[in-house]
């Protein structure tokens, strides 16, 4: 090898050296302009945490604003009492199966089951959470004793019940599935709206064993159900308005309000089958159970 | 000369496009590799197969408790609560699932498993200090208390707190409550993960030993509902699945 040659790659190599720093600066200094030039994230509620939950302050849903219709009520001839409301008998919750926004099919299906309690048949009533079963969509906004949890990512919330591990899952896009196979929890689309609000549409909703409250108020597969969920107080409460339309099961749509309190819970095993015979023999609802495993 | 240029604009062009590349991914470049998404197995297996092959290290209780279990499934005296009642399978069987599961990098802090089979959810707490000997002793969990790091492009979960109340397997493999586990979970592909567990149990195995999964990342998916007794989704596609 001469030393013109030589000389001549040495120059190469600077040149390709420079070619190569020069991409990279490119593709360096490019990448935070093209970031700065992408719109702001839009703000969202903080409504996930490892640290904590949200805790549902009732088992029954409370009023709507006024103007709205509000949800079905206790049965005013079997007044509720329970464990926590002082001195007396405690009862179960019957429904208002005269109420006349029930269709007459499921006005009389929940005075069947009210029937069911009066005639000492089934003492306590199927209550999806204390027997293991998934709490529908909205039901499953009724259970109190523990906390709840989210999950959001960009194109996804999913709403975590700390009881038996029940999931939730909202997909934040615009349009629902050509077609939604029924299920428990159905098919959720959500998006937020004001930076506030976490506003949820679900439909596909199965009926067996499904209930939108405590009272036993069925709905048939044309339930729809929008559930707006908004931090109050501060951000140390929860509130979700929702709005349950079912033109088979309700003459008008119901409005319904839940609340829950931040507490600062991080997720546990709960397992509901986990000593949950009937040791009372109190007609128990059976829990879920597969007498034949699938796999 | 021609031949510089070409490898000079060969090497700039790579150079770029790594960069690009690195960027592009910044969130996990430097900091946790990407692990979210569904994933869905296509093989399984009722006995856990060990890396290495043979047979699990049994200890003589860990024999002894093996052949009970496995008598107690055959008569019906034992019952399989994962899959009769749907408990939550327990480390390693929760991995020898035939449905599918998620990863999800969230909320901050953690990343959470979620399973079809049985709606299992395991909260992974990064960079927590494993609860003490007695909280752990207090509140034993089938899948027990995880904490977890990123140590490059993996996830090592260790898991201890466990009930003693799950089998290893579908044949009926004990465990003890003092079990330890540690899981290494990482991408060997862009659409392949794969879990290394590694059970500790002197109880019951006179030695550590460690189960290999892989799975498919299957976003095409969504994960269903699961209620114990009804029908679920098909799986007869995953080799190895025995409808009963």
């Amino acid at each position: 090898m001469n030393a013109a040659i030589g000389k001549r790659t040495s120059i190469a190599v600077t040149r390709c050296f420079l070619a190569c720093a020069l991409c990279a600066a490119i593709v360096v200094w490019s990448a935070p302009a093209s970031a700065q030039t992408t719109p702001a994230k839009e703000s969202i509620p903080e409504l996930a945490s490892a640290s904590f939950a949200w805790r549902a302050t009732r088992a029954e849903w409370s009023d709507p604003p006024a103007g709205m219709r509000g949800p079905i009520k206790n049965d005013p001839e079997h007044p509720y009492h329970g464990n926590l409301d002082g001195p007396g008998q405690v009862t179960v919750r019957m429904g208002n199966w005269r109420d006349p926004v029930l269709k007459p099919w499921a006005g009389a299906q929940m005075r069947a089951s009210n029937e069911e309690v009066l005639s000492g048949k089934r003492q306590v009533p199927f209550t999806a959470q204390a027997r293991c079963y998934p709490g529908g969509v909205p039901g499953q906004l009724l259970y109190p004793a523990e906390p709840f949890y989210f999950i959001q990512t960009p194109k996804q919330v999913w709403m975590i019940w700390q009881r038996d591990h029940m999931v939730r899952r909202i997909y934040l896009t615009d349009k629902h599935s050509e077609t939604v196979k029924p299920s428990w929890f159905g098919e959720s689309i959500g998006r937020y709206e004001n930076g506030d609000t976490l506003i949820v549409d679900t439909i596909g909703l199965s009926t067996k064993n499904s209930y939108i409250d405590n009272f036993r108020t069925p709905h048939t597969e044309r339930l729809h159900v929008v559930e707006r969920f908004k931090p109050a107080g501060d951000g140390r409460t929860l509130e979700a308005l929702v709005k349950v339309d079912d033109p088979d099961t309700f003459n008008e749509p119901l409005h319904m309000v839940q609340r829950w309190r931040k507490v600062p819970n991080p997720l546990l095993e709960t397992v509901c089958a986990e000593n949950n015979a009937d040791h009372f023999d109190q007609g128990l609802f059976p829990i879920p159970q597969a007498d034949k495993p699938d796999f | 000369m021609e031949d510089h240029h070409r490898v000079c604009a060969r090497a700039a062009l790579a150079i770029s496009a790594f960069l690009a590349a690195s960027i592009v991914s910044w969130p996990a470049w430097g900091g946790e590799p990407d692990l979210s998404g569904i994933y869905w197995a296509t093989a399984y297996s009722a006995r856990i197969e060990i890396v290495g092959g043979g047979q699990l290290p049994f200890t003589e209780a860990g024999k002894a408790a093996y052949e009970r279990n496995i008598a107690g499934l055959r008569d019906e005296s034992l019952s399989d609560d994962a899959r009769k009642f749907c408990v939550p399978d327990g480390l390693p069987r929760v991995w020898a699932t035939p449905y599918p599961f998620e990863i999800v990098q969230g909320p901050p802090g953690n990343v959470t498993i979620l399973h079809e089979l049985n709606h299992q959810v395991r909260a992974v707490r990064l960079n927590k200090e494993m609860p003490g000997y007695r909280d752990l002793l207090a509140f034993p969990a089938y899948n027990g208390h995880s904490v977890g790091r990123y140590e490059d492009d993996t996830l090592v979960v260790e898991t201890a707190g466990f009930n003693g109340k799950t089998f290893a397997d579908a044949t009926g493999a004990p465990q003890s409550d003092e079990m330890r586990t540690v899981e290494r979970i990482r991408k060997v592909s862009p659409t392949q993960l794969e879990v290394v567990i590694t059970v500790i149990d002197p109880e019951y195995y006179a030695k550590e030993w460690q189960a290999r999964f892989v799975y498919n990342l299957r976003n095409d998916l969504r994960i269903e509902d699961y209620l114990c007794g009804e029908a679920h989704r098909d799986i007869s596609s995953v080799a190895g699945v025995r409808r009963p």
